[in-house]
């Protein structure tokens, strides 16, 4: 058993396996980082002296039990689900647990669904990718609290039982309590292979707990990154440039300099920043700046421009896509009927809520960041490379995010923090505006999609063949990753191979690079993908004359699991039972990554200049559930952020630029044109599978398929409003 | 200049008059819960009690409140204003909770003047506040909770 000392003077005992593991990835050890304090929680620090009995959990003399999240809380609610995983493992009473979060970067802490080397948060897959491990952890802790009561209650370990934070000897009722045993527990053997609990011991496996982060959230006492400080820092306003890489030429600060508070004007990687001892001063003197930019060729750049590549681009040979099977070609001759269409959607932002910010202290060779972030690995690399110093030795406080989406992967305003620290010998906290969130957002991607369904004889598909153009993730945000993967991106997954089982199957992914920079978002390939296949599927259904709800149940009806997503869907919303004036549409998503099946109903009412989305129907079975109100809160706002992507989001080019500036242009869905949400939970087996992208997915086809149903409108471009719709 | 904010009288020396109250309330004031969100109005995160009233702090300028009495949501109280967090807290209506400050602000707002509202007047009245993990249902289902609690 290793044991290591953090700074802060905990004890943390490190795994048998961890050296393994460690060359295991590769001995990059990508942005590893040991011996760093952990930041401290909100959520409750336990007091007095506290245990860390590995890298997920400590426990407290006074029976608090810690969970230590590694994994960020963006609204998902995993900070909660994960809690619920270590106390229903330990046999830990609920009102005894809390948690806190954590930026180390250790082994521990890399999710093995994901990018190796790299601390992370992202694929909707906190609890999926950390489920045997927090369990493992925690079951390990349970066996050294037996071990330590054995020897003090002078008992065998096999009459011990562990529950509600106690060790009880069965045979006597005598018992002792997590906290009277910690310190004892924490010097016994770790041992290698704990006994986990069977599904049935997990009792609070698939309790509808409540939010622990609700309360802070609702006295406003929750810190999110834009309200953590530095000691003595000053504050910097950012402008960025017209393209994205913009570089400034030139700077004319005359009148700015001299304003008060005033501190310091300077370029930055894509802009100018002015830093002064307040936000506000700062902010009015980056109005007083006159600054030139060097010509870039995305300068250019529109969004005719971006359709015209990505038209060129669906020309080009391109890649097949896995998930290609049979032939194609043969079978399209022999259909009996052959759908052709084209498909595209624009760039969308996250919009977040919270800015991004980053506050930097740079004193010496120490740095600290500040921040919101989905990776504590990323930031340290921005920061590190920025500096050309190690990232291993960068510190990172991180609380809540105001939202994520797939945005805070930090980058520009990490750069801009260290940068403007160094400079000023002082820590500098950097808060972007709205418009500069926007303009330098990390977008998900424009795309451009021509897709041909064979129809046999019955109406039912007997090929499908899908090409798109657009830019790629791992690509533009894990170069290192796609050097070794390449020409594998996002955006080839899910495009063809669905569980429909069609029996000639082509899909073709042609990259095309992008003026803009392009990340990760919300429900990702699966988005567009999915509004292709899931429209084709019903416009295949209305060809074939057969109700598109049975012509899905009749492609699968060979898994159960998604005819009953299909049935309960059908049943909730009353499908094919509406009020007079009223239509449905309907979607269905598949994914072995997220382990779900979804169906969608959603009803609209009034005609294409006038149209209301009344209600949004969603079942969801996404394999077990650990928490069925995280769960059926995570599908539910899936959907209503896809519903938002789908009725009026949009980014724009012009002369390189998003003309989105703010909320009034970039229009996000508000609370009078949000409907009744209705969404079921059905939980299955014993592994847990992914909520909070699934229901953006395929909620774009189930809106296009409602609006088709109320016009016979087939509308292949989204947002809809404003290609052919007039939502109110 | 001087402001009443949560009940204490306050003296801002040397600032702009320009200076948005938002900024004063969280960089001069320290108080974080109130969130910045867009600078213009048009998200209402950054919501407090203006003398009573519901205003956005981003576009509401020093120069204006002097004197004024400026309540936040770290002391917002009262009988509407504790129905009003009970029912959030109760509906678990916060995701990632940055908007919620400001949408509890325009809540207690609405039903201390309409404490039986409708549907649409629910939607008229919170539609300025946006909630991009799209809360809203919840919000909605919060809202309604608490004028019924207040309506015993």
């Amino acid at each position: 058993m290793n044991t290591i000392e953090t700074c802060s003077g905990r004890r943390i005992v490190a795994g048998p396996s961890r050296r393994g593991f460690l060359e295991g990835i590769g001995a990059t050890a990508f942005l590893l980082a040991f011996h760093q304090p952990v930041s401290p929680g909100r959520a409750g620090e336990p007091s007095g002296v506290s245990e860390q009995f590995n890298a997920f959990l400590a426990i407290g003399e006074d029976d608090v039990v810690t969970a230590i999240i590694a994994q960020t809380e963006g609204g998902q609610g995993n900070s909660t689900g994960m809690t619920q995983v270590i106390a229903a493992e330990l046999g830990a009473a609920w009102p005894k647990m809390r948690y806190r979060f954590t930026t180390e970067r250790r082994p521990e802490y890399i999710n093995p669904m994901l990018y190796e080397g790299l601390v992370l948060t992202a694929g909707s897959s906190s609890i999926p990718g950390f489920y045997g491990a927090m369990r493992q952890a925690a079951a390990a802790t349970r066996e050294m609290l037996v071990a330590a009561a054995a020897k003090q209650l002078g008992a065998s370990p096999d009459d011990l039982s562990v529950s509600e934070s106690k060790v009880t000897h069965s045979p006597s009722g005598r018992y002792l309590t997590f906290g009277q045993l910690a310190a004892a527990a924490a010097k016994e053997q770790v041992p290698a292979k704990p006994r986990l609990r069977t599904q049935k011991e997990l009792l609070l496996i698939g309790q509808p707990l409540d939010r622990l982060d609700v309360p802070l959230k609702v006295d406003g006492s929750a810190r999110f990154g834009l309200d953590l400080e530095a000691p003595d820092m000053l504050y910097a306003a950012v402008r960025h440039g017209p393209a994205y890489g913009s570089t400034v030429a030139a700077i004319d600060d005359a009148k700015a300099k001299t304003m008060p508070g005033v501190r310091m004007i300077m370029a930055v990687p894509q802009g100018v920043a002015v830093v002064a001892d307040q936000y506000w001063q700062a902010v009015k003197a980056l109005a007083e700046v006159r600054e030139t930019y060097a010509s870039h060729p995305n300068d250019h750049a529109s969004s005719k421009t971006v359709e015209a590549a990505l038209r060129q681009g669906l020309e080009q040979p391109g890649v097949p896509t896995m998930g290609s099977h049979g032939d194609v070609a043969v079978a399209m001759k022999s259909a009996a009927k052959v759908l052709e269409a084209e498909f595209s959607m624009p760039f969308l932002s996250h919009a977040c809520m919270e800015p991004v910010s980053c506050t930097a202290s740079v004193v010496g060779g120490q740095v600290e960041l500040w921040l919101s972030t989905k990776s504590p690995s990323l930031d340290a690399g921005h920061a590190a490379r920025a500096l050309g110093i190690d990232p291993s030795t960068i510190v990172i406080h991180n609380e809540y995010q105001g939202g994520d989406f797939g945005r805070r992967s930090g980058m520009e305003h990490t750069t801009e923090a260290v940068l403007l620290a160094k400079a000023a010998g002082r820590p500098v906290k950097v808060v972007w505006t709205r418009e500069e969130d926007l303009r330098v957002d990390q977008h998900r991607t424009a795309f451009l999609g021509r897709v041909r369904m064979g129809l046999g004889a019955d109406g039912m598909p007997v090929a499908y063949e899908a090409k798109i153009a657009c830019d790629g993730v791992w690509q533009r945000l894990f170069p290192w990753f796609y050097a070794k993967k390449k020409p594998l991106d996002l955006p080839m997954f899910s495009l063809v191979g669905s569980t429909y089982g069609i029996p000639n199957e082509a899909g073709t992914y042609v990259n095309v690079p992008l003026p803009v920079r392009i990340s990760a978002f919300r429900g990702n390939n699966d988005t567009h993908n999915g509004f292709m296949l899931e429209s084709m599927i019903d416009e295949a259904a209305h060809t074939a004359g057969i109700d598109p709800l049975a012509y899905r149940r009749k492609l699968l009806v060979k898994d159960a699991r998604s005819t009953a997503v299909l049935d309960r869907a059908a049943a909730i919303a009353g499908w094919s039972k509406v009020a007079a004036g009223h239509h449905q549409g309907a979607a269905f998503w598949q994914s072995d990554f997220y382990r779900c099946r979804l169906a969608i109903i959603v009803e609209v009412s009034g005609t294409a200049d006038a149209l209301k989305v009344e209600r949004l129907v969603g079942v969801c079975d996404s394999g077990l559930v650990i928490n069925p109100l995280l769960a059926e809160r995570a599908v539910e706002a899936g959907m209503i952020f896809g519903l938002s992507n789908a009725m009026s989001e949009r980014i724009t080019l012009a002369g390189g630029a998003p003309e989105q500036t703010n909320f009034h242009t970039y229009q996000v869905l508000r609370m009078d044109q949000t409907p009744d949400v209705t969404v079921e939970i059905i939980s299955v087996g014993d592994e847990p599978g992914s909520f909070g992208e699934v229901g953006t997915m395929p909620m774009c086809s189930a809106v296009g398929n409602a609006i088709f149903a109320a016009t016979g409108k087939r509308i292949r471009t989204t947002p809809f409003g404003g290609n052919g719709v007039t939502f109110v | 200049m001087m402001l009443t904010v949560n009940g204490q009288e306050r003296v801002l020396e040397g600032v702009d008059p320009s200076m948005p109250l938002l900024w004063a309330i969280r960089d001069l004031l320290g108080l974080k819960g109130t969130k910045f969100g867009c600078g213009q109005a048009l998200c209402g995160a950054c919501t407090v009690h203006l003398d009573g009233q519901p205003v956005r702090s981003c576009q509401t300028f020093l120069a204006d409140v002097e004197g004024s009495k400026v309540t936040t949501i770290e002391a917002i109280s009262g009988l509407v204003a504790e129905a009003v967090k009970s029912a959030w807290i109760t509906n678990n209506v916060p995701q990632c909770g940055y908007c919620q400050s400001g949408q509890i602000m325009s809540a207690v707002a609405l039903l201390e003047t309409n404490p039986k509202p409708s549907r649409d007047d629910v939607n008229s009245a919170m539609s300025g506040n946006i909630c991009r993990c799209g809360t809203y249902p919840r919000i909605r289902a919060a809202i309604a909770e608490a004028s019924k609690h207040l309506g015993r």
